[in-house]
């Protein structure tokens, strides 16, 4: 029982290290309070055992919690490349008026 | 009851005909859209509505530009280029040429119809690309109510509705042409809201529209939008439900509004 929680725990933990550092930082928050909650059951439940998965898990857990953090304070929304999309509205532009040069326009 | 059933026809052809008061050429609205993740929103994309005067040699036309582009730390996931356009008359919003040109994930599609208004038909013209990455084209002649628009000009057409004169619960209905279909959607005031957005305070009509249920964004799909109680009636707030999920539309920025 102890290891299959200890597994969940370091599980919990590396998945929020990894969604920490991906744009779904948000939702971090998830494995990382239950890798919290696992870490704090595994210490109840150990009473003479080692106690290094809880630091483990911890550890990793903080280490994520710290680019959570930096996400959400310096990363700025911000659009990517818009080139090629500025061609194409240039582009259908240019078209879309060669095509009302066909059409009978009666409402002036 | 047919005179209700009249009267409720007229008042809805009148405010489809209504003159534009409330849209001008130079206009500029930036959106975050944001999406619910696991009960948490995420900004995913901006969205830009953008207005501008197009002449030919016989009119001068308005170009009402929506782009949909994904914030760049999404690009490697899900990169999204929407670029919709809707060619209309100044004065009365009547759609002439419609484009939509979306670049989602990989996945293209185009559509473009040209509306004939006077004889209620459109050319429709759809555009994709199969698994071999090779385009295929599909042409077709559909005829459409009188009232038919395309999903953009709708956009713009709700603004311009005469919003300060309805009641709670007041109804209004807009039929749009959506690949190559057209399906009818409900406006309804639910009233007078105060709320903060990124212009300030403003005082907003609470617009309710709903999209019947077998519509091409699938079932259980429903809007609510805020505009300014002004006369420039700005989108400043939306929200959206759709069968994955739901999310929101916030204004960044808004000018060139016509008062």
């Amino acid at each position: 029982m102890r290891k299959l929680i200890i597994t969940i725990g370091y599980i919990s933990a590396l998945l929020t290290l990894i969604l920490a550092v991906t744009p779904f930082s948000n939702i971090a928050i998830f494995p990382g309070v239950l890798a919290v909650i696992l870490a704090v059951l595994i210490y109840v439940i150990s009473n003479k055992q080692s106690k290094k998965p809880v630091q483990y898990i911890l550890l990793l857990t903080i280490i994520a919690a710290g680019f959570m953090i930096y996400n959400t304070i310096f990363s700025e929304s911000t659009v990517g490349d818009t080139e090629a999309l500025e061609l194409r509205e240039e582009e259908s532009k240019e078209k879309a008026i060669e095509e009302l040069e066909t059409l009978d326009l009666d409402f002036e | 009851m047919r005179a209700s059933i009249l009267i409720l026809l007229l008042f809805i052809s009148g405010l489809l005909n209504s003159q534009n008061k409330t849209i001008a050429a130079g206009e500029k609205l930036v959106f975050t859209a944001s999406y619910n993740m696991s009960g948490i929103l995420t900004d995913l994309a901006e969205v830009t509505m953008q207005t501008s005067e197009v002449k030919t040699s016989k009119a001068t036309l308005m170009q009402l530009k929506c782009t949909a582009v994904t914030y760049s730390k999404w690009d490697s996931f899900f990169k999204i280029r929407d670029l919709y356009e809707s060619y209309v008359s100044p004065n009365y919003l009547t759609p002439y040429l419609y484009k939509r040109d979306i670049d989602e994930g990989g996945y293209y599609k185009f559509m473009q119809y040209n509306f004939n208004q006077k004889t209620n038909t459109v050319n429709s013209l759809m555009r994709k690309k199969n698994s071999k990455g090779e385009f295929w084209e599909e042409k077709k002649t559909l005829t459409i109510g009188s009232n038919t628009r395309d999903l953009v000009t709708t956009l713009y057409q709700i603004r311009n509705l005469d919003i300060g004169k309805a009641k709670v619960n007041d109804t209004s209905q807009f039929t749009i042409l959506f690949d190559n279909k057209e399906f009818t959607i409900n406006v309804k005031m639910l009233g007078k809201e105060t709320i903060s957005t990124a212009l300030g305070r403003k005082e907003c009509f609470k617009l309710g529209i709903s999209l019947p249920k077998n519509n091409e964004l699938g079932k259980n799909t429903d809007f609510i939008l805020w505009l300014t109680a002004d006369d420039n009636k700005v989108p400043v707030y939306g929200k959206f439900k759709i069968p994955v999920g739901n999310g929101e539309l916030k204004i960044k920025s808004a000018t060139g509004l016509m008062h």
